[in-house]
């Protein structure tokens, strides 16, 4: 019931804040002659402010009872909330006192002003998390993975290495050391021993009635399935791992070759180790931010027959594609110059261009992935290439490059795969380059084998 | 006879006091509440209405996030065929073949033909595994080994539709009734179109057939109608009169379509209908088409080793000619490229369906074209930007047709919604993988089930779209191509 009751805080804490704000800025405008008949009415609204400012204080107190945060945090906001409230009692109290003396009451003000902000922000933190208030839109959930490497499957500690991994990944944002929803703490040993709210979270008699697979394995849409619908979600083979843990008697120190694992778990653990520790570490390419590109400047461009759109609803950088050009070429691709921080993908698919509209592409750095196939294009505007040092994928199928114009992208870093299907290189050429650069993979021509049912004369059956 | 009688008294007795002057109240709160309605939708300032003259409803947009594919080719075999001779491998089954189907299959079982109790009917041919990811396919499509490790199989797809018409209305619009938008209709709708030259939702028909459910299955619905699919004709040319008459040249083609439009966007300021829209663009997209299609259409020009390659055969109506079509065009940045082939319905009623003679004949027919489509994608560095989906609308069951209880003389299998295989290429989606299981037999999903709207909502993920946020307003509600269901196969998505 008291545990209700402290749910009410979110709502009433507002309450307190807006009739505070009120009687300040009642206290302002009294500084000034024509508002002085207001001056009445302050000592109440303070009373009431005051009033569910205490009320506020106790549904908050219940409401820390649960345990859903950090303690420091709540302490944080628990104890400036308190102190805020006893300086608007004394200042109620001493009001009369301090108003003969206009700079001390203004100073009283603002230090009231600041208590209720600060209360007002540690607050928020608490339900919106803390980064709400953030100019920088990093996402949280990256920041928890970590490069995991398991160099035998077999040898691995089935809890520590793998299914605490996973805990750490889909479940301790909410059950760990920040946040103990349901006061449960999935972050170690004795958390999971411990259980949450409703007792024990593992059920050794009956594994498949534990708390813990339960909740995950419930329909997604189901009220309780963990984690909640808009959180990252186990997959399969996650679930089938817990599953077997669990079912094999939650262990926290045997190892993986000692437990036999049966076809299906294998396939579990081995998909286990190829997403999450195959010892290589992912490239995260992360764009900078940048502007939306004005709609004149859209327009401009579009004129000159490019396709304009950005990468997202979320994301400005821009695909820009040139299969309609309508200008000269080297005109439209200087135009591109004025959106450069933005384009990121380009195509220019049999657009007609040339090895001197190249020279232009060069001041283009930030491009990932460009498509010059179908062009008049040779070793000589390649050249031009070599500096971007952002390229990931290019196409110069059907063009007349050879193993020269190549040789001199392949040590381009950023670089993962080159299109040569249908120019100067030919099958040794692509399998010398592809032996020197191994992380470059370079896609020549794939021919059909021929099969014997090719030259069988199946007659039509109607 | 008396009760209706005093029925119809008091009712008139009730009429009696209704005057015209109570119908014109009521009829006062009613309209009131209509036009109150109205008003307040004018009051919308965030309405997109309002900027919507002018700028062409094919421009390209931004995805709701960034985008895995760009382009969709979707295969559709109409008429299903069979999952059970060509990617779910059942050993079991052979070992039953001939035996009653037990009764826990059929019981409270609807099927199409099925009557009574029907005999099992183990896979019609042989099955190896293949490439690196050792996946199991029958000898029935011997080209497609090439590409297995391009592609990612969905093994236990459902449906709960077991007629052709309803299940390819569902696969494509999301519903097995007319009147929604098709998925490509949806698609283009989200991201407009990257080649303004070119239709951005391309159909091709294969099989002398169109499919069942009629065009609806690419219609637009309730959407705009520029949104729809444009079907090109599948024998000579795919699109008639290109050529502008004799003395008319293009400049005068071009003021004349100017002077169209104009008129048009005269009458939709004064009508605001969206229709005129559409035609707006639609003639605009007609004029710039008579320059850009006869060069993408053409597969006459491509080289000897492409023809060799798919094995088309310029002019004539095939599947393998659509294949390279849909290459061209998606080449050419068309979104949404939908070809059906028909001719999959192995009942078992005739030679032409039977599972060892006219369905080996359709897996021939389609089997180079459809490897060679993903080796020829992947080698010009389109696959990877380019979703490729093959599928039926429905699969077929592991016991053998009896219409009404009779053996039918050829080897057949019925309609069957419960389970059935898909697969799933490029555009982001992972190489040489298997999802999903089956029962020994073949009948029922063991694991990893999908839907058809898991389908939709994955290849709407892989397009940059939360499926549940690309919605359209209609009849007071916003509608989705997933209705209210769906789920993005994550599993299969690199």
């Amino acid at each position: 019931m008291l545990e209700f009751i402290g749910k009410f805080h979110p709502v009433i804490v507002h309450l307190p804040i807006g009739i505070f704000v009120l009687a300040i800025l009642f206290e302002f405008m009294v500084l000034a002659k024509r508002f002085k008949k207001l001056e009445s009415n302050i000592p109440f609204i303070l009373t009431v402010g005051i009033g569910f400012s205490i009320l506020s204080l106790v549904t908050g107190l219940l409401l820390s009872q649960d345990g859903n945060n950090k303690k420091t945090d709540v302490d944080l906001h628990k104890w400036i909330a308190i102190a805020t409230t006893f300086l608007f009692i004394f200042y109620q109290v001493w009001r009369n006192q301090l108003a003969e003396k206009k700079y001390s009451q203004v100073l009283a003000l603002i230090f009231l002003s600041t208590g209720i902000v600060l209360t007002g922000h540690f607050g928020g933190s608490l339900t919106h998390g803390k980064d709400f208030i953030s100019f920088s839109n990093i996402n949280n959930d990256e920041k928890l993975v970590k490069a995991l490497v398991i160099p035998d499957i077999n040898q691995a500690v089935l809890y520590k290495d793998i299914v605490q991994h996973t805990l750490t990944m889909k479940c301790v944002q909410c059950h760990g050391e920040e946040r103990q929803k349901g006061k449960l703490r999935l972050d170690d040993k004795n958390g999971i021993l411990a259980g949450g709210k409703n007792g024990s979270i593992i059920n050794l008699n009956q594994p498949e009635q534990s708390e813990l697979l339960k909740r995950l394995l419930l329909e997604d849409n189901d009220e309780y399935h963990m984690p909640p619908k808009n959180k990252k979600q186990l997959t399969g083979f996650e679930k089938t791992i817990l599953q077997w843990w669990i079912s094999s008697g939650a262990s926290f120190d045997t190892n993986i070759a000692s437990m036999q694992p049966d076809e299906k778990t294998k396939m579990a653990l081995a998909e286990f180790k190829k997403t999450y520790a195959s010892g290589e570490i992912e490239k995260v390419k992360q764009r900078k931010e940048v502007n939306k590109i004005p709609a004149s400047l859209k327009q401009d461009l579009e004129k000159d027959g490019w396709v304009i759109t950005a990468i997202s609803k979320e994301d400005n950088h821009i695909r820009a594609i040139g299969y309609n050009l309508e200008t000269p070429r080297d005109l439209a691709l200087k135009k591109l110059l004025s959106i450069k921080e933005q384009l990121v993908e380009l195509k220019l698919t049999s657009s007609g261009i040339t090895d001197k509209d190249l020279s232009i592409l060069k001041q283009l750095s930030n491009i990932e992935k460009l498509w010059l196939d179908e062009n008049e294009i040779t070793d000589q505007g390649i050249k031009d290439l070599v500096d971007l040092n952002n390229l990931f994928y290019i196409n110069l199928t059907f063009t007349s490059v050879s193993k020269i114009g190549i040789e001199q992208l392949m040590n381009n870093k950023s670089l993962e795969s080159v299109y040569v299907y249908q120019t100067g290189m030919n099958q040794t050429d692509i399998s010398v380059l592809q032996n020197k650069w191994k992380n470059i993979k370079i896609y020549g021509a794939d021919t059909m084998i021929k099969m014997p049912s090719d030259s069988l004369f199946q007659k039509r059956v109607k | 006879m008396q009760k209706e009688k005093i029925q119809t008294e008091a009712i008139h007795a009730e009429l009696s006091f209704e005057t015209r002057r109570h119908f014109l109240k009521q009829c006062r709160t009613g309209m009131g509440m209509m036009a109150l309605g109205s008003i307040l939708d004018g009051c919308n300032i965030f309405s997109k209405e309002s900027d919507q003259l002018g700028t062409n409803p094919l421009l390209a947009k931004a995805p709701h996030f960034a985008a895995k594919a760009k382009s969709v080719i979707f295969l559709h075999m109409a008429g299903a065929p069979s999952q059970l001779e060509m990617f779910d491998y059942k050993p079991e089954l052979q070992k039953m073949d001939g035996m009653d189907c037990p009764d826990s299959f059929i019981k409270g079982k609807k099927f199409a033909f099925i009557r009574g109790v029907p005999k099992l009917l183990g896979p019609q041919t042989q099955f190896k595994q293949y490439g690196q990811s050792g996946l199991w396919l029958s000898d029935n499509i011997p080209h497609f080994r090439q590409v297995i490790d391009d592609v990612s199989i969905l093994k236990a797809v459902n449906t709960d539709q077991f007629n052709h018409a309803p299940a390819q209305l569902l696969m494509h619009c999301g519903t097995p009734r007319l009147g929604r938008p098709s998925m490509g209709s949806w698609v283009t709708y989200g991201l407009g179109t990257e080649n303004s030259n070119l239709p951005g939702f391309v159909v091709l028909t294969s099989g002398g057939r169109n499919p069942d459910s009629g065009k609806s299955v690419w219609g637009s619905g309730f959407l705009p109608s520029v949104y729809q699919g444009t079907q090109c004709r599948s024998e000579g040319d795919p699109v008639l009169f290109l050529k502008d008459p004799n003395g008319f040249n293009r400049d005068l083609r071009k003021s004349s379509i100017d002077a169209i439009n104009k008129v048009n966007e005269l009458a939709y300021q004064e009508y605001n209908d969206p229709e005129i829209l559409s035609r707006i663009a639609q003639y605009e997209l007609a004029f710039k088409m008579q320059v850009a299609v006869p060069d993408v259409m053409n597969i006459a020009d491509e080289p000897a080793y492409i023809h060799e390659m798919y094995g088309t055969k310029p002019g004539e109506e095939s599947f393998a000619n659509n294949a390279l079509l849909a290459r061209k065009l998606v080449e050419k940045g068309v979104r949404f490229v939908q070809l059906f082939d028909w001719g999959w319905d192995s009942h078992g009623t005739d030679p032409g369906t039977a599972l060892d003679m006219g369905f080996v004949t359709k897996c021939r027919e389609t089997d180079k074209a459809v490897s060679a489509l993903l080796l020829d994608l992947k080698q010009r560095g389109l696959l990877d930007e380019t979703l490729v989906v093959w599928g039926g609308e429905f699969g077929r069951t592991p016991m053998q047709e009896n219409r009404d209880g009779i053996q039918n003389f050829h080897k057949g299998r019925d309609h069957h919604a419960d389970a059935f295989s898909m697969w799933m290429a490029g555009g982001g989606i992972k190489s040489g993988f298997s999802y999903g299981e089956t029962d020994p037999i073949g009948y029922n999903a063991i694991d990893g089930k999908v839907s058809v709207y898991d389908i939709q909502a994955t290849i709407l993920n892989q397009l940059g779209f939360d499926h549940e946020q690309l919605t359209y307003q209609f009849q007071g509600r916003q509608f989705r191509l997933t209705d209210v269901f769906g789920k993005v196969i994550d599993p299969i998505i690199a």
